[in-house]
């Protein structure tokens, strides 16, 4: 009885801790949100994004392996950093959700992003390899949520898109960034054709672009169907003239090189929560479930 | 089957539950086969005219409002036939039945255009996947709700094994229509996230959901704080349904199809 209530002691007084470091922490990132201007996304354009994940991956690695019992690895693995950081979330969530969309740049999801995916990583590396029940689950719902967050995390400074109106009388290169600057792409485009199919109520029923890319190729587009013109870089149909005749359309040009990575996040973590639903609570949880059923407190 | 036909399928179900739900409130034994089998035809009747409206709308019935409203009644009803026959709560069929009540009557007094037509950006594979799936998560947090409110009311934790099964299912749900969300948006807008109005609500629900998890997983909650983060989910829940449409920020929402 004494033995358990100094482990309560314990960890209430570890909780208070990592609270108060969490808690300077994000102290900090208001600051610089408040202070600075916006974060440099484009500092960490590639290859500097990538060499700051290989050196995470690896520096935590060798953390976890080396020093598993130091304090920066325990407050990374610690069950109370995910509520800290997960009540965080939500908590920004909620106060977004009811005022306008976050910046990307912003300092303050950049802290919290960088927070969640060291803090996931390390409980990746923590349960992915030791024995455990329904590790492979653990496996595709952390490491598909760590996948997914790298890739939306780690590929935002080299992630752009541009819109280009694109007519029947010439092919065109110049597309413009949601700033109106300008750009030359290197594939031209040229509208050959354009089809809009209408309901008896008016509403478009569907809209397809067929297009000349670089003068050889014939390329059709329409929505939910884009064009993959090179690995990462996607073509979407955005809009078109609304006249009965269009004579231009605009396509939004998307280069988003993580793309791969994010999707494949994304699917484990589908596979993951399949998994999930067929085989039922966490072990913990069922544990207490089985006490609960029992008679006993849960 | 048009709309003009719900009001009498909607009455035949609300009665086949009614009768299920007083059934299982008045039965001796903890468990009723007849409130059972009541709710059960009442599902059958409801799905019916899903089945048919979809059929004469030549469209999946999910685009507007009132037909996501449909789905949800459906699927809470589910929740709750399976909860109650899995953990035998007599007055749960009751709760149920009245929530789906409040929403049956919203369709036949607000009716919605129903039409055949359905923009290009829902013409897509992922459309009745995400919208269903998304649907069905509601209706189990719905019903863990109506567990987490009971236990709250009775101040018991004798409901916790359900309401833990019920949020371990609908996270399970969520995740997967918010992922597969993710993954139309990149085929349709360009982006797997966009932090969208509707976008930021759902990752805020699901936060909820998951603090909750790790909670119990972490056995750190009291029951009060977990009932109380249940309350707070299924008000997220809501607002990212339907309630972020009343918002300012909704004007620039990418995802207003109605």
């Amino acid at each position: 009885m004494q033995k358990k209530l100094t482990g309560r002691t314990s960890t209430m007084r570890t909780d208070k801790l990592y609270i108060k470091i969490w808690g300077v922490y994000f102290g900090v990132a208001l600051l610089f949100q408040l202070l600075l201007p916006d974060f440099p996304t484009s500092f960490f354009a590639f290859p500097v994004n990538a060499a700051l994940v290989l050196l995470t991956l690896v520096g935590l690695w060798l953390l976890r392996k080396e020093k598993p019992f130091s304090p920066v690895t325990r407050l990374l693995a610690s069950p109370s950093t995910t509520l800290i950081l997960m009540s965080l979330l939500a908590v920004s969530c909620l106060c977004l959700g009811l005022t306008s969309r976050p910046s990307p740049s912003s300092w303050w999801f950049f802290f919290l992003l960088a927070a969640l995916f060291l803090h996931l990583l390390m409980v990746f590396y923590a349960g992915a390899f030791r024995r455990r029940p329904h590790r492979l689950r653990f496996i595709l719902i952390h490491g598909g949520l760590l996948l997914a967050l790298l890739g939306g995390f780690a590929g935002a400074p080299d992630t752009a898109e541009w819109r280009l109106p694109v007519g029947k009388e010439r092919p065109t290169r110049q597309a413009y960034t949601s700033q109106y600057g300008k750009i030359r792409l290197p594939h031209s485009l040229q509208l050959k054709d354009f089809n809009v199919t209408y309901y008896a109520n008016g509403m478009p029923q569907e809209f397809l672009a067929h297009l000349l890319l670089d003068n050889t190729k014939n390329i059709t587009l329409s929505v939910n169907h884009p064009y993959t013109l090179s690995p990462g870089d996607d073509l979407y149909l955005v809009d078109y003239e609304h006249v009965a005749e269009p004579r231009f359309c605009v396509i939004q040009v998307v280069r988003q090189p993580w793309k791969y990575v994010q999707s494949t996040g994304i699917w484990l973590l589908l596979a993951g929560c399949v998994m999930l639903f067929a085989q039922g609570l966490p072990t913990g949880m069922a544990r207490k479930e089985k006490r609960t059923e029992k008679g006993g407190q849960p | 089957m048009t709309w003009n036909e719900f009001p009498w399928f909607a009455t035949a179900s609300i009665l086949l539950w009614t009768a299920g739900a007083a059934s299982a409130l008045l039965s001796k034994k903890s468990f009723s086969p007849w409130a059972a089998w009541l709710t059960a035809t009442g599902l059958c009747v409801f799905a019916a005219f899903i089945a048919l409206f979809w059929t004469g709308l030549q469209r999946p019935p999910l685009r507007t409002m009132g037909e996501t409203r449909l789905w949800y009644s459906l699927f809470l009803m589910l929740a709750g036939l399976l909860t109650y026959c899995r953990w035998h709560y007599r007055w749960l069929l009751s709760l149920s039945t009245v929530l789906t009540l409040v929403f049956t009557l919203m369709n036949i007094l607000k009716p919605e255009i129903h039409d055949q037509s359905l923009m290009p950006a829902l013409q897509s594979g992922w459309f009745v996947p995400h919208v269903t799936v998304y649907i069905f998560a509601y209706s189990v947090m719905g019903c863990a709700f109506l567990l987490a409110m009971a236990g709250w009311v009775k101040r018991t934790e004798r409901y916790r094994p359900a309401i833990d099964r019920l949020t371990c299912i609908g996270l399970a749900f969520l995740t997967l229509g918010m992922m597969s969300g993710a993954l139309w948006a990149k085929e349709a807008w360009g982006h797997f996230w966009g932090w969208d109005p509707k976008e930021t609500w759902a990752a805020a629900t699901w936060s909820l959901y998951l603090i909750y998890l790790h909670l119990r997983l972490s056995g750190k909650g009291r029951a009060s704080v977990l009932n109380a983060l249940l309350v707070v989910g299924f008000l997220c829940l809501q607002m990212c349904w339907y309630g972020v449409n009343y918002l300012p920020a909704a004007q620039e929402s990418m995802h207003v199809y109605s």
